[in-house]
Formats: structure tokens, C-alpha cells, sequence
């Protein structure tokens, strides 16, 4: 049988879908629910430094097992985080804020069944969390005259 | 308020949901979930990863929804920040792993290829436009999609399953076939034959 324009669709359309499978109810659920995170009165901060991104150079087996080293900037502030695993889904957060300042540090789920850490940052900018659940969090914090800043949305695991 | 029609563009989507419109949004999201469900499955990503990379993507869409370059293509942006977060989410297993080479999967850390872009849009737009079609044809194109993987499309198989008499099934899949590539074209991003 000839194989027309249709034949030619319909191959590009099954090479689009092949394999497709529908996404879970609760994947759907939570895209939808992201849409109130939507809004943060604050000044978007940038990762510049993730070490779980950091190219390997070839041939040398990084130290892998090591802590994940962060940093976000905003302006002339930055905040360095480590994450270290803790428990099955937690996560022990170590933190700094640059130059040193006390803040106010909100660390956030994006899955509303978790919840939001908060801690404060010492006179030096030093800070600890503990994150129970995995998933994407956000860091937002307040140094005392000047506007929020938070952190671009981090996946944990 | 107004209320979101099937048929509304990308990019009517993106500005609307910027203006603050859930229904916008609820209508992106229930345009591409599935196209980035199966770029994670593509990845072999597992379903609580996929699960991850899905919405970590919508949150970056939200992150960006007010400085979007190209708001028309917005499902070409959110199928290549997907793999790019799929490919990120395999780096870090890899990295933490001790029983897998890392220097066999380096990944460039400057981002997708424009090959991936490309694909990406490409994707993005079948997908998009698939979306737009009525219940009944995506039904019957989903079916016969299925049926194509398991070898020569049988019609005898599809018609049961889809419940219609097979006689119906050639003319139902050229009606079908029809309004997508006139949906593909008015997408105006590119042709659908030629370039594949």
C-alpha cells in the first residue's frame, strides 16, 4: 500500500506518543497546586554553584558521597548551603550567609504535605535546618532593612 | 472572568496565568504534563524521579512566567528545561553511586544541544496540538498509535477496542489526521513533513 501524507502524520505523531503513558493523578495534582507558590514578594536569587553539577574530570572519580554544596547569590549577598543526607527522606541543612548577618531563613517544601523549616542565622550568618521529605524546596530569607530574597527551586535527592 | 477555551494559544495561556489566572495555568498543565511525564519516562527516570523533574519543571515555568522570551513556545521551553532536569537528576544518581563509571556519562553541564532544543520544539508542538483535538480523535489516534508499536496496525483490534464498527475506522482516522495537521499548521512554528 502507498504510504501518503497521512501515513507520514501519523508516524510523526506515534513518534511523539510512543511509550506515552498518562501521568499520575497526583503528578497532575501537585503541577496545578504549584501555581499558588507562585507569587513570593522577593528578589529571585541565582544558584551559581551546585557541586552535584560540577564537571568530573575525566578519568578522576570525584568524591561523590560528600556533602551537596550550594550558592545562591542576589546582588551583592550570597548564601552558601550544604545539604547532607539524614534518615531515610531528611535532609541536615548547614548554611551562611555572606557577608555575615543575622536573617530570618524560611526553607520551604513544594509539596504542601511537608513542611517548612525555619531558623534564624546567628551574628556571623551561620545556620541550621533539619528538612524532613524529599522533593523541590526554596530558600527565602530576611536580613533585617533590606527585601527578601529567595533562592531558585532546588530538587533534593 | 472569562473562561479558558480548549483551543487557546500557548501563549494566551502564559499571559494569562502571568496575570494570575489558575485556569490558564491549570489549562498549560493539563496541555504538557503528559508530554514531560514521558520525556522523564524517556530518561528512565523512576516514577517518584519523574514525579520530581514534573513539577520541579511547572515551578520553573513560574519562576520564568513573567519573562518568558518566546511565550508561543512555551511547550518547546518546558520539554527542554524537563530534560535538562532529567539529565541533571541521572548525573547526580551517577554521581553518588560507586558502582557506575561517571566518566562514561559526563554530561555537558552548559545545557541541551540545539539538537535538543529542536526536538524539544518539535515534540512540544505534536504534542500540543494532539492536545487540541477533540476526545474522540485523541482517542482513536492514541489506540492506533498503540496498535502501530506491536507491529502492522490492526484495524480488526483497534475497532473492538474503540467499540466502532471498522469500516469507520479509515475515515474516522483521515477526519482525525486532518484537523491536526490544520492544527499544526496554524501553529505556524514549522511544517510537519519535511523537516522530520
Amino acid at each position: 500500500m502507498a504510504r501518503d501524507a497521512d501515513d507520514e502524520l501519523f508516524d510523526r505523531l506515534a513518534a511523539t506518543l510512543r511509550g506515552a503513558e498518562e501521568p499520575p493523578e497526583h503528578v497532575v495534582e501537585l503541577a496545578r497546586a504549584s501555581f499558588g507558590l507562585h507569587r513570593l514578594d522577593a528578589e529571585l536569587a541565582e544558584l551559581v554553584a551546585d557541586s552535584a553539577l560540577d564537571a568530573t574530570p575525566a578519568g578522576v572519580r570525584d568524591a561523590g558521597h560528600g556533602p551537596r554544596m550550594l550558592t545562591f547569590e542576589a546582588g551583592d549577598a550570597e548564601i552558601e548551603v550544604q545539604v547532607s543526607a539524614a534518615g531515610d527522606a531528611g535532609w541536615q541543612i548547614l548554611g551562611q550567609v555572606v557577608p555575615p548577618s543575622p536573617a530570618a531563613v524560611r526553607i520551604e517544601p513544594a509539596d504542601p504535605a511537608l513542611s517548612a523549616a525555619e531558623t534564624q542565622a546567628d551574628e556571623l550568618g551561620r545556620f541550621a535546618a533539619r528538612l524532613t521529605g524529599g522533593g523541590s524546596w526554596r530558600l527565602v530569607w530576611r536580613r533585617q532593612g533590606l527585601p527578601p530574597v529567595v533562592s531558585p527551586w532546588v530538587l533534593l535527592g | 472572568m472569562t473562561t479558558i477555551p480548549q483551543d487557546a494559544a500557548p501563549a494566551e495561556l502564559v499571559r494569562a496565568a502571568a496575570g494570575g489566572d489558575a485556569r490558564a495555568w491549570d489549562e498549560l498543565v493539563r496541555r504538557y504534563t503528559g508530554l514531560l511525564w514521558s520525556i522523564c519516562r524517556d530518561h528512565r527516570l523512576g516514577s517518584a524521579d519523574a514525579a520530581d523533574v514534573v513539577q520541579l519543571t511547572w515551578l520553573r515555568l513560574l519562576e520564568r512566567l513573567d519573562s518568558l522570551h518566546d511565550p508561543a513556545r512555551v511547550g518547546g521551553w518546558l520539554a527542554t528545561t524537563c530534560r535538562h532536569e532529567c539529565l541533571a537528576v541521572i548525573r547526580r544518581a551517577r554521581r553518588t553511586s560507586t558502582s557506575i563509571d561517571t566518566v562514561e556519562f559526563r554530561i555537558s553541564p552548559a545545557g541541551p544541544a540545539d539538537a535538543d532544543v529542536l526536538r524539544s520544539d518539535r515534540d512540544a508542538v505534536v504534542w500540543e496540538a494532539f492536545g487540541r483535538l477533540g476526545e474522540r480523535c485523541r482517542k482513536v489516534l492514541a489506540v492506533l498509535v498503540a496498535q502501530a508499536e506491536d507491529g502492522p496496525p490492526s484495524y480488526a483490534l483497534a475497532a473492538e477496542h474503540l467499540q466502532m464498527p471498522i469500516g469507520s475506522l479509515g475515515p474516522t482516522r483521515a477526519r482525525c489526521l486532518a484537523q491536526l495537521r490544520e492544527l499544526l499548521l496554524a501553529s505556524g512554528i514549522y511544517g510537519y513533513g519535511s523537516d522530520s
